[in-house]
């Protein structure tokens, strides 16, 4: 077992390059090295032989062809000078990826928020509501906060439970 | 002046290409689309995106043909052109996640680009049933290997190109693209160990 554990590590630096060997991608000396210990390392020999299977397991040979007028559409795009991919695509998906995208526009939600709510605390600390605003701006804010409500004021739900308490009365 | 550029090899087909002539740039559309075409296609594996960047390819071809050096292979620079729209393609999370919702309706269309046509018909529909499923298996494993270690693998695998050429390509060394090689290959030994056995 020891001698198993000690082979392992000695396979190591040829493992890395079994792969590149076997694509025929190595140098005089480093090819001489690993033609030796594969001589005497049956497990490198067996991972060499997977390598070459895996090579022929990915055999694919399918047969795809440009369409059709693929030359005229090139050139069409040339002499109008224009690329379905402008450059400034590429540069703005770059300079503003997705994450930060997101992040930015969470940022922006909080600052919002936070905005939001400051401007509606009163002086008492308490939140106001359309009665108590001090300003026409917090009236507009608690107005417009209003369509975020279950049932915003003038919607059918509003009236259809204005009815019901009413008819309950 | 008509040239005859039929006869004469990619790169000197370049020198007039940098000049603004669209005769030679027609040559070497035709001589080359199809290489672009089916190395862009094994790596997106999608006709009509496949199509699209292999026109972007030669858009880019005649913009940047003055930057083309006559000292380097023509074949490299343009695989070079063709990894730079690939990557590009990859880091473009926009378009992606436009993908990503794209297939929620579009699965049947999607099912229909993932199928590549077979070179020779399998002689019995039971071989041909096996053979599209030892390639879909292929296909989805390739597909699953990172951006950079997936164009490795097509260019070294599909395109026959040596390291030294990929190292260009992908604009790294010769040791990135052998460890770039390694780590593919062993997630491609994980996931095709069914085709194997």
């Amino acid at each position: 077992m020891r001698k198993q554990a000690s082979t392992r590590e000695g396979c190591a630096p040829f493992r890395q390059k079994l792969s590149a060997f076997a694509d025929g991608e190595m140098s005089a000396d480093w090819r001489e090295k690993i033609e030796s210990h594969l001589a005497t390392c049956p497990e490198c020999r067996q991972d060499l032989s997977e390598l070459r299977s895996l090579w022929q397991a990915l055999d694919d040979p399918i047969s795809v062809q440009t369409r059709p007028g693929f030359t005229q559409d090139v050139l069409r795009k040339v002499n109008s000078g224009t690329s379905h991919r402008p450059d400034w695509f590429h540069s703005w998906g770059r300079m503003f990826p997705a994450p930060a995208g997101i992040a930015l526009v969470a940022m922006l939600g909080l600052v919002l928020g936070g905005w939001l709510g400051h401007s509606l605390v009163g002086i008492d600390g308490h939140l106001l509501d359309g009665t108590l605003a001090r300003t026409a701006t917090q009236s507009a804010t608690i107005e417009a906060l209003d369509v975020f409500s279950p049932m915003p004021k003038g919607s059918l739900a509003h009236g259809y439970l204005t009815v019901a308490g009413e008819a309950a009365q | 002046m008509k040239h005859n550029y039929e006869g004469m090899s990619s790169e000197d087909i370049m020198l007039y290409v940098s000049g603004g002539d669209k005769s030679a740039f027609t040559v070497l559309i035709d001589r080359h689309k199809n290489n672009v075409f089916s190395c862009i296609y094994r790596f997106v594996r999608n006709k009509d995106e496949a199509h699209d960047l292999a026109q972007e390819v030669f858009l880019r071809l005649w913009r940047f043909a003055h930057k083309y050096q006559p000292t380097s292979s023509f074949t490299t620079w343009l695989y070079t052109l063709t990894a730079n729209v690939c990557k590009t393609e990859v880091q473009s999370s926009w378009r992606r996640h436009i993908k990503l919702l794209g297939s929620f309706w579009s699965s049947a269309d999607a099912a229909n680009d993932s199928c590549p046509e077979p070179l020779d018909r399998a002689p019995s529909p039971e071989d041909a049933a096996i053979e599209s499923e030892r390639q879909r298996l292929v296909h989805t494993a390739i597909q699953s290997l990172p951006g950079k270690q997936r164009l490795a693998l097509v260019l070294s695998r599909y395109e026959g190109l040596s390291y030294q050429e990929i190292a260009t390509v992908l604009d790294c060394s010769v040791p990135a693209v052998e460890s770039l090689l390694v780590r593919a290959k062993e997630t491609l030994r994980k996931k095709l160990s069914p085709l194997r056995r």
